[in-house]
């Protein structure tokens, strides 16, 4: 046997190595388990064993990394228990959504924690209802799913039409400071899996931070002058607008291609830094905003994240880097670019990639905008056609914009600024 | 599971196989090799999976009667069933070409332009008595479905893959038996990895290149900027289909099959006829011996072999894509091929260093044709190449240097592997403990490179 072994070791010492390290690699998948890589608990099975220690390499999670039970993703977790929990019991009962007066146990159990919940505090929990909860308001995503072209987002307009009490329209943005955010032709092809759980509603902040209170600036045209205080922060998207919108000399760029919301906040994801044309540098966001001052951030992430589940998951995080950002810089002013659509021929056929999932995602990012200092501005009105696809003629791979196409972007933002009077 | 470069098919599909494939007793091989290919090719191409058994079927039959004795003459209905097995294949193949053209290229079987290849060439082989001894049907079926080679070649031929030898009987042949052993599947692993290597490792990365190329525009690209990216599709398209063909080849020896060469060191090559005499050898070979040398090859006068050469560029034109781009590029190439034949012959045996700078000028600009599409894009592409023909929009002239940058590395190995003795030298020495190392940090490094992408979308198109 041992001589058998011997033999084989012998005449075929590549094939025992890599036999060898896959067993070992296996076995450490194996057991680590639940432990080290308890956040890849969805790979076991879909993919050989050896990946998820490959996985946990790329993100720097070893076997014997002891991955903490984090504390947020477990809170996010029981929260979304809890919503899809009142969902499944709104389900049950079809005609609760009219019944707006009658308020069920449930809602009455939700009201009290909301207003235990000390304001800004609440993470997600005091926006992201049930659709009981407000009668006066429609349920988005129910409109969606039904796959036409119906993924209205424009909620003020619908609550308008509805008539609701006068305290909910004080709350509203008006159109004249907030962007619509802009429709697109569902082709039925997004997987449930990166969209938000079924029955959520991203309806409009009535506290804090995010809460409109009155004040409203309008969105005007500006000249280039404008931007010389601003930063625009982005992934690839936001690379292109720097290497082709003509704007490099008189404004300043942080952006990385493949950067999601995910990493902003991050202390190791670098970005290159390219503040009016000088020299570049490696710098996180974070970093950036605690030693040089902005008067404008524009954020523009959104697309690598479409294949990150899902989106009530983006919008937390999304509402977490603007709430940052307005600590850092509390004087800036923070413009929320809607992510861009892709094309047809993308949206028709990828199941990650498509304006389902965006024009979803940015239904529930557009609720962040308050129209005082937090604004919500979508160019995809300037860039697609009528079935909300991103334009054939202004697009190589689907996805971003062609560099003659850039100009479009940097004349929407012209044309789609605040001014607040000093 | 369908692509080598998987970890679906290197962790799950191979060793599974490998083990059942070499426990069941030799006589049984063949079916399992039928069956396994079957489940392989079902995995990636799923319905179509029927059509592939169909077609199996049909040119079974077929080839069946067409064999004859060696020494005994043809019959007049050998050359009516040769005919109409050879219509008909030719006719799927045509007919998937244009349902692709017009419908969506998800209507074209995956590797059917290959499989429908060895097919024709089975049945011709059959007629002219190449192949003396009868196969039987899953010898047939294996050969034309084996997984190695059924999504994109190598175009073996049936006597390279069921070798024949003479019995003590006069005229009686028989089939040589594969035989598999512990060297032949380390050899197998090493030419494996070899290619994985090439694919994941320099053509894949190369190839976020090209797509970075499609994303800027090519109107707005600078001049360096088009000529680096059609030296960078043009080392991604090798690596990427030399890489293929060495995983198929070892692949075929860990099956007991001998190695099937399909490229040698192209860009080494003296001459354009000769580059392609060397890339994707066994395409070449084929269209030599059923296409070129059936139509009277060189034997005919210039004009002949001049009708000749565009009948075969032409169809290698059509053969790899059903648009417009491909019959220019087949043309093209035609006509490069028989200006080196016949005006610049004595020029080249004279000094060779002009046939190797035909090569290393006018192949990468040949594979932009092969890349793009659109005929508008194309002109587009061609008068950034030469600006003389027109000026850019929105053009960074830093992009140059910013792709440079980036890409240097996986250009600078590409290039080194375009000469012939690195490679030569690996593979001599591939026994040596140093290059056993070596492998096995690329066959990892691989692995790691494609868990990461795989499954994951956004990984591998990260925006």
């Amino acid at each position: 046997m041992l001589r058998f072994l011997y033999s084989v070791v012998k005449k075929a010492p590549l094939f025992t190595a890599i036999l060898l390290v896959w067993l070992i690699l296996t076995v450490l998948a194996i057991t680590g388990r639940g432990r080290a890589y308890k956040n890849y608990a969805s790979d076991y099975g879909r993919h050989p064993l050896v990946s998820v220690v490959m996985r946990g390499i790329h993100d720097h999670v070893m076997p014997w990394t002891d991955t903490p039970d984090s504390v947020q993703t477990a809170s996010a977790d029981e929260m979304d228990n809890l919503e899809k929990k009142e969902n499944d019991e709104a389900d049950s009962s079809p005609d609760s959504g009219k019944a707006g007066s009658e308020e069920s146990p449930d809602a009455s159990a939700e009201k009290e924690k909301e207003s235990a919940a000390p304001g800004e505090g609440t993470d997600g929990s005091a926006d992201v209802k049930d659709t009981k909860d407000d009668g006066a308001e429609k349920p988005a995503e129910t409109d969606e799913k039904k796959g036409d072209e119906k993924s209205s987002g424009s909620k003020e307009k619908d609550s308008k039409d509805t008539g609701s009490e006068e305290a909910a329209k004080s709350l509203v943005v008006p159109a004249t400071s907030c962007s619509k955010v802009v429709p697109a032709k569902d082709y039925g092809v997004a997987q449930d899996r990166y969209l938000s759980p079924k029955g959520t509603v991203y309806n409009k902040d009535t506290k804090g931070l995010f809460a409109p209170n009155g004040t409203y600036y309008p969105l005007q045209e500006v000249d280039k002058s404008y931007f010389e205080d601003a930063l625009f922060v982005g992934d690839s998207r936001t690379v292109g607008l720097l290497d082709y919108g003509g704007m490099e000399s008189f404004t300043s760029f942080l952006a990385r291609e493949s950067t999601t919301v995910y990493d902003l906040l991050s202390d190791s994801e670098k970005m290159e830094y390219c503040p009016k044309g000088k020299k570049m540098s490696e710098r996180t966001l974070k970093d950036l905003l605690t030693k040089a001052k902005f008067r404008k951030i524009y954020l523009s992430v959104g697309v690598n994240e479409l294949g990150i589940p899902d989106t009530l998951d983006f919008y937390k995080e999304f509402r977490k880097v603007v709430r940052e950002i307005n600590k850092m810089q509390p004087e800036a002013i923070i413009y929320i670019q809607g992510i861009m659509h892709v094309s047809e021929y993308k949206s028709k056929k990828d199941p990650v990639f498509n304006n389902t999932a965006i024009v979803q995602r940015n239904q529930a990012i557009a609720t962040l905008a308050n129209g005082r200092n937090i604004f919500y501005i979508d160019m995809n009105g300037d860039l697609c056609d009528q079935n909300g696809n991103l334009k054939e003629d202004l697009t190589g791979d689907g996805i971003h914009l062609k560099a003659s196409a850039c100009s479009l972007w940097y004349n929407f933002l012209k044309k789609n600024a605040i001014v607040i009077p000093d | 599971m369908v692509n080598f470069s998987g970890l679906d098919f290197i962790f799950r599909f191979l060793p599974v196989f490998l083990l059942i494939y070499s426990l069941v007793p030799s006589r049984y091989r063949d079916a399992v090799l039928f069956v396994g290919s079957l489940v392989f090719y079902a995995s990636g191409a799923r319905f179509f999976v029927l059509l592939l058994i169909a077609l199996v079927f049909v040119n079974y039959a077929f080839g069946d009667s067409l064999w004859i004795m060696p020494g005994i003459a043809h019959r007049a209905w050998h050359k009516r069933l040769l005919f109409m097995i050879v219509a008909f294949d030719v006719f799927v193949l045509v007919l998937f070409k244009v349902l692709a053209l017009f419908l969506g290229s998800s209507l074209f079987p995956l590797g059917l332009s290959f499989f429908i290849f060895k097919m024709l060439s089975f049945q011709a082989d059959m007629y002219n008595g190449v192949i003396q001894k009868r196969p039987d049907f899953f010898q047939t079926a294996a050969y034309f479905t084996m997984f190695p080679q059924v999504t994109q070649g190598p175009i073996m031929r049936f006597e390279q893959g069921w070798v024949e030898r003479p019995t003590n009987i006069r005229r009686r042949r028989e089939f040589v038996e594969r035989t598999l052993s512990i060297q032949k599947v380390e050899d197998g692993i090493i030419f494996f990895v070899m290619g994985l290597g090439m694919k994941v490792l320099i053509a894949d990365r190369l190839g976020i290149l090209w797509n970075e190329i499609v994303k800027i525009g090519f109107e707005s690209i600078s001049t360096p900027l088009a000529w680096l990216g059609a030296y960078g599709y043009s080392m991604q398209l090798y690596f990427d289909f030399w890489g293929y063909s060495l995983m198929a080849g070892g692949l075929g020896l860990m099956l007991g099959f001998r190695f099937i060469q399909n490229f040698t060191h192209p860009y080494a090559a003296g001459s354009v006829s000769d580059f392609y005499r060397r890339w994707h050898a066994t395409l070449g070979s084929w269209f030599r011996d059923y296409i070129y040398i059936p139509l009277g090859g060189s034997r005919g006068g210039a004009l002949t072999t001049i009708r000749n050469l565009m009948v075969v560029w032409l169809l290698t034109g059509f053969w790899h894509g059903g648009t417009l781009n491909f019959v220019i590029w087949g043309l093209v190439l035609g006509l490069i091929i028989i200006w080196e034949k016949f005006a610049v012959r004595g020029l080249l045996e004279r000094f060779p260093l002009i046939g190797h700078l035909h090569v290393i000028i006018l192949i990468p600009l040949t594979w932009v044709i092969f890349a793009v599409t659109s005929l508008k894009d194309l002109g587009m592409y061609f008068s950034r190449l030469f600006p003389f023909f027109g000026t850019g929009v929105a053009v960074n002239r830093g992009d140059f240097l910013k792709y440079l940058g980036i890409y240097w590395p996986f250009l600078l190995f590409s290039f080194v592997l375009c000469l012939p003795i690195p490679y030569n030298m690996l593979v001599w020495k591939r026994n040596k403990s140093p290059v056993i190392l070596f492998l096995f940090a690329v066959f990892w490094l691989s692995v790691y490179f494609s868990s990461i992408s795989e499954g994951n979308p956004f990984m591998y198109f990260s925006f």
